[in-house]
């Protein structure tokens, strides 16, 4: 058979008929059969061979071209978000807190209770306070954490997401994460698409200790939004006008 | 703005990165590309043809932003920067050193081909456009899509087979 619809055989330009007809000849045609693999790893090798930026987040640059009315420029909104969260928060151990920070980069299979990153129980607390509460909202989830909602964005291509803040391990430990909301497929479900984790070390008379708006975690969320290709916050009364209309 | 036609854009991003990368060599130089090719579309949005393939648009406005820019440096010869020789794909299905050998090869080989070859095959082995279409988009016949992309597959595939053949030499 002619190489030509061999390869076009490969590319998917036959029609179907043409395609059967391609099939049964390869039965009896092992030099022919061969060829076709060849064209076959041929394009797979190449697809590998550029494959990266399939499996990237869109560059900010290109971003901004296409959304230029979401020039806000990430870091100073994140630090706005942190510096109004940690407004209120006690400050009593300023000078020796010794911080480390690691940031989750597995994909659970387990589902994820937002301390690492994953699906998250749709039967869960943590589930129901994402989809349900506004931004500020601070209380229990799981046995002993506390969870603080900060804002609800929208990424790149238009989830909803959300950052909150996970205070566990005995208040010792303080998780930052973002959820984003699909619907692909027709069923909702919250993922964590980051988590970063700082240690609060507690001193010698027992004080706990603060984390910095501009700490390790900050770089982290602060990278995450960035990679998100998030949009400005949303003012509380957006906020509301999508949880109410179950985040349409 | 229309608010739609910018999500829409934004969704074909990833692939038509991956078309300017392998169309210049470089993820750098291909951004620039694609940042350019957006530009360009959503100065005019009327011009794109509701119920068309949105992806095929841009893949001509690539295409063309591409040939201008090799026209206006055409003494400056072929280059391949060190990003279209890393061994970018770590962690995926392709990891054995022979193989990323391989791929950083094929890489520096469609860099050399013929620019109307490599667009096509560009377009057809990678990005899965079929002849017909590519045919549209690069304002050719559909015979002359099928020529250069057997040109250009076989000096491919000499070079990888080539490799390979080296690769068991060396082993053996």
């Amino acid at each position: 058979m002619e190489r030509s619809r061999l390869a076009a055989y490969v590319d998917g330009s036959l029609e179907p008929e043409e395609a059967a007809a391609v099939v049964i000849h390869l039965a009896d045609s092992p030099e022919d059969q061969a060829h076709v693999e060849r064209l076959v790893a041929l394009n797979r090798m190449l697809t590998n061979a550029y494959g990266d930026p399939v499996d990237e987040p869109v560059p900010q640059a290109i971003y901004r071209t296409i959304f230029p009315e979401r020039r806000t420029p990430l870091p100073d909104r994140v630090r706005g978000i942190l510096a109004e969260w940690f407004r209120p928060a006690p400050l009593a151990t300023f000078a020796a807190v010794a911080v480390f920070a690691w940031v989750a980069i597995d994909r659970g299979v387990e589902p994820t209770d937002g301390l690492r990153t994953g699906i998250v129980d749709a039967s869960g607390d943590f589930y129901a306070i994402l989809e349900n509460s506004v931004s500020g909202w601070s209380g229990p989830v799981g046995n002993s954490d506390t969870v603080t909602l900060i804002a609800v964005f929208h990424d790149q291509t238009g989830r909803p997401c959300r950052e909150y803040e996970l205070q566990h391990d005995g208040g010792e430990v303080m998780t930052r994460g973002i959820a984003c909301r699909d619907t692909a497929g027709g069923t909702a479900a919250w993922e964590v698409a980051m988590t970063a984790s700082e240690r609060i070390e507690r001193f010698g008379d027992g004080t706990a200790g603060y984390i910095p708006a501009d700490g390790p975690t900050y770089s982290a969320v602060s990278a995450a939004l960035d990679n998100l290709g998030a949009g400005p916050s949303l003012t509380p009364d957006q906020e509301r006008a999508l949880i109410t209309g179950g985040w349409q | 703005m229309d608010a739609a036609f910018q999500q829409d854009l934004v969704k074909v991003v990833p692939r038509l990165r991956r078309f300017a990368y392998a169309l210049t060599g470089s993820k750098d130089a291909g951004d620039d590309l694609v940042q350019s090719a957006c530009e360009r579309a959503l100065r005019n949005p009327a011009a794109f043809q509701p119920g068309t393939r949105l992806d095929s648009w841009m893949y001509r406005i690539i295409q063309n932003l591409w040939l201008d820019d090799k026209r206006k440096q055409k003494v400056r010869g072929t280059q391949v920067d060190a990003d279209s020789v890393s061994l970018s794909d770590q962690g995926t299905e392709v990891q054995r050193l022979d193989d990323r050998m391989t791929l950083a090869q094929v890489r520096v080989a469609v860099e050399a081909l013929p620019e109307d070859q490599k667009s096509v095959l560009v377009l057809v082995a990678i990005e899965g456009v079929n002849y017909r279409e590519a045919a549209e988009i690069l304002g050719i016949p559909v015979g002359t899509i099928m020529s250069r992309l057997s040109r250009a597959r076989d000096r491919l595939l000499e070079i990888v087979e080539a490799s390979a053949a080296n690769g068991s030499r060396k082993a053996g």
